[in-house]
């Protein structure tokens, strides 16, 4: 059986900008592919050159070098009609116009299908519905864009791009100002459209958590200038997403994939137990800036505090203890138990 | 009589066709023509309040004008030292030339204004340097009108203030087909006009070549322009107004159903116009302009106030 070719291939590719002889490297030697079906997340610091990657790839401007490859077809000769019937981009301009349906402007992704009119025929509305039912949008299409959520309107522009019928979609950080159950929402309903329709879809976002647990890829560019490609789990493991990302103000966990701010006091503390209510106070210790051990053998340390919980027959109003120094304390919450270690850290001092 | 009958009169003969029909032609289409130019204007800057005159039409035309008026007969003063001849030549510059002098100060603005946004980027500058151009001019009009003679300048201020009457059936066969031509840009653009309601970025995502429809459009919109400050002076408002009707009346973004709405409802409106200037049932006639501004000022009234809500074109 052949490997499909890639939808989208990236060879040598140096993208930047020439100003009269001088030219500006942004990024150079890249060489990716995105097949058929994979969702992609483009990551980077700002100003690392997403949104000229973005720019280069929907021939915005011209690659400083190397080829880019659309479906077996170079970039660079495709004609504007062509290139807009395989490639679509959302974009992070706002569309506000008054009187235009959602429908209408999800019509104006036709516009390379059409005639010299514009005229929509049958197979155009079918297009059109198709879109917008792909993207649950479909009960907006007689709303203005005007009176659409930010999250509303994000899906319809998704919506507007896929009845250009491409093959390969950009996205440029199309969950910004989104709330965070809507990001989660668009960021799934992107993974759906790549896997069921067979899409490629390159999206760029801040969003790290998000994008390590949906993208099948993921492009990161290094503060170095360069792009490296791969599946989340293996940037995490080679250390270049701890890389990227890290500072002395946030530290990568490697083994959760998470972020958290550097709040590291050398302050230590002792949770032995694997309830969900044992899980929670590890995060709050955690977050106070405690090194968390689970070795019982531990106990003896002075330094140490011992925090626990509560068993059900002391009664539901106190539910967290600690032993700080021999000395027992007892507290009905956990903003109580952390402001009260927050107390403890200052009168140590 | 106007179905072919032998009229009442001859002389109603004569007032309805050579005097009241070219009026009405005259207004039909100035109404038509700014109502397109206006519409092609806020779609290519994106701007509800663009229009025709923005990028300096107007005082492009007024310099002609003023040139034609106030300049020429000096000139030709100058030349023939003879009172008697240069009041005649000064009759037939006022004509003729003047509709020549207004075209082509319209024409080289708009020349300008074209080169300008095929370097520029960014509309916005665009507009604003339109602006600044008009500003300029006008101020060159305010020195030659400083300098002129009282009769110079009051035919100047008559000329400004707007007129369907000065149209005859031979100006007619020139403003027409410039109508005509401007009319049939717009309506072969009507599908590039709706890909830049999305702003330039996703018109060129999707195939339009931005750069072409733009010098297009605006081309077409300086003719019909031009041609308007030529035959009819500078009318004002109408530009701007019309196109905000038409998407009121049919509650539309769609240039397909834009352009033509905008067409019979410039033509209507200029008509309306045309009749509240001649003051039924009186000798008395308003300025053109004065007509279209009562029209257009509370329609840009409500245009503003509706802006405040978030509105863009």
């Amino acid at each position: 059986m052949a490997m499909p070719s890639p939808v989208l291939s990236l060879s040598s590719l140096e993208i930047g900008y020439r100003a009269r002889r001088r030219r500006r490297v942004v990024l150079s030697d890249v060489s990716v592919q995105l097949d058929r079906g994979e969702f992609a997340c483009l990551l980077g610091p700002n100003g690392a050159g997403k949104s000229t990657l973005l720019r280069t790839l929907s021939r915005v401007q011209p690659a400083l070098a190397g080829g880019v490859s659309l479906d077996g077809d170079d970039l660079r000769a495709l004609t504007s009609g062509d290139l807009a019937r395989r490639l679509a981009v959302v974009l992070t301009d706002r569309v506000q116009v008054a009187n235009l349906s959602a429908y209408e402007l999800v019509g104006l992704g036709r516009f390379p299908h059409t005639g010299y009119f514009g005229r929509l025929g049958p197979e155009d509305h079918e297009t059109i519905e198709w879109a917008m039912e792909a993207t649950q949008s479909d009960h907006l299409a007689r709303r203005d864009v005007t009176e659409l959520s930010d999250g509303e309107r994000q899906r319809v522009m998704i919506a507007r791009a896929l009845a250009q019928e491409p093959k390969i979609l950009l996205l440029d950080e199309p969950t910004a100002f989104l709330d965070l159950p809507s990001r989660v929402e668009l960021t799934a309903l992107l993974r759906r459209l790549a896997a069921e329709r067979g899409l490629a879809i390159l999206m760029t976002t801040h969003d790290l958590d998000l994008a390590l647990r949906t993208a099948d890829v993921l492009w990161l560019i290094t503060d170095d200038g360069s792009l490296e490609s791969g599946a989340p789990e293996d940037l995490v493991l080679n250390g270049l997403l701890e890389h990227a990302f890290s500072s002395d103000e946030v530290v990568f966990d490697r083994a959760t994939g998470h972020f958290t701010p550097n709040r590291h006091t050398g302050r230590r503390a002792l949770v032995v137990g694997d309830s969900l209510e044992h899980h929670w106070l590890r995060e709050a210790l955690v977050r106070s800036g405690f090194d968390v051990s689970r070795d019982e053998d531990s106990e003896g340390d002075a330094e140490l505090i011992h925090c626990g919980v509560t068993s059900e027959s002391e009664g539901r109003a106190v539910r967290w203890w600690a032993v700080q120094q021999g000395e027992e304390h007892r507290f009905t919450s956990l903003a109580e138990l952390t402001r009260w270690l927050a107390r403890l850290r200052h009168t140590l001092r | 009589m106007l179905l072919g009958r032998p009229a009442e009169r001859d002389a109603w003969t004569t007032i309805v066709l050579d005097v009241r029909l070219p009026r009405v032609i005259t207004a039909t289409l100035v109404g038509i023509a700014l109502g397109l130019a206006g519409l092609q204007m806020q779609a290519v800057f994106r701007n509800p309040l663009a229009s025709p005159y923005t990028l300096g039409v107007v005082s492009g035309a007024s310099l002609g004008a003023a040139l034609v008026i106030i300049v020429l007969p000096g000139l030709t003063v100058g030349l023939y030292r003879d009172g008697a001849a240069t009041s005649g030549v000064a009759q037939a510059v006022s004509g003729v030339g003047l509709v020549f002098g207004a075209s082509l100060g319209a024409g080289a603005v708009l020349l300008a204004m074209l080169v300008v946004a095929s370097i520029v980027r960014d509309m916005v500058v665009v507009l604003l340097l339109g602006v600044v151009l008009s500003a300029l001019i006008g101020a060159l009009v305010t020195v030659l009108v400083f300098f002129a003679d009282p009769n110079q300048t009051r035919l100047f201020v008559e000329w400004g203030f707007g007129s369907f009457h000065r149209v005859r059936w031979d100006d007619v066969s020139l403003f027409a087909p410039a109508v005509g031509l401007g009319a049939a840009v717009a309506a072969l653009s009507m599908k590039q006009l709706n890909a830049l309601l999305m702003g330039e970025n996703y018109a060129r995502s999707m195939g339009l070549n931005v750069r072409r429809a733009r010098t297009l459009t605006l081309t077409s919109a300086s003719i019909l322009a031009g041609a308007v400050v030529a035959f009819a002076g500078p009318i004002a408002f109408l530009g701007i107004a019309i196109p905000h009707i038409t998407r009121g009346i049919f509650g539309s973004a769609d240039h397909r159903i834009l352009v033509p709405g905008s067409a019979l409802a410039g033509a209507s409106v200029a008509l309306g116009c045309g009749l509240l200037a001649e003051m039924p049932n009186s000798n008395l006639t308003l300025p053109v302009n004065a007509a279209t501004a009562l029209v257009g000022g509370p329609i840009a009234f409500w245009v503003l106030l509706r802006m405040r809500r978030g509105w863009g074109i």
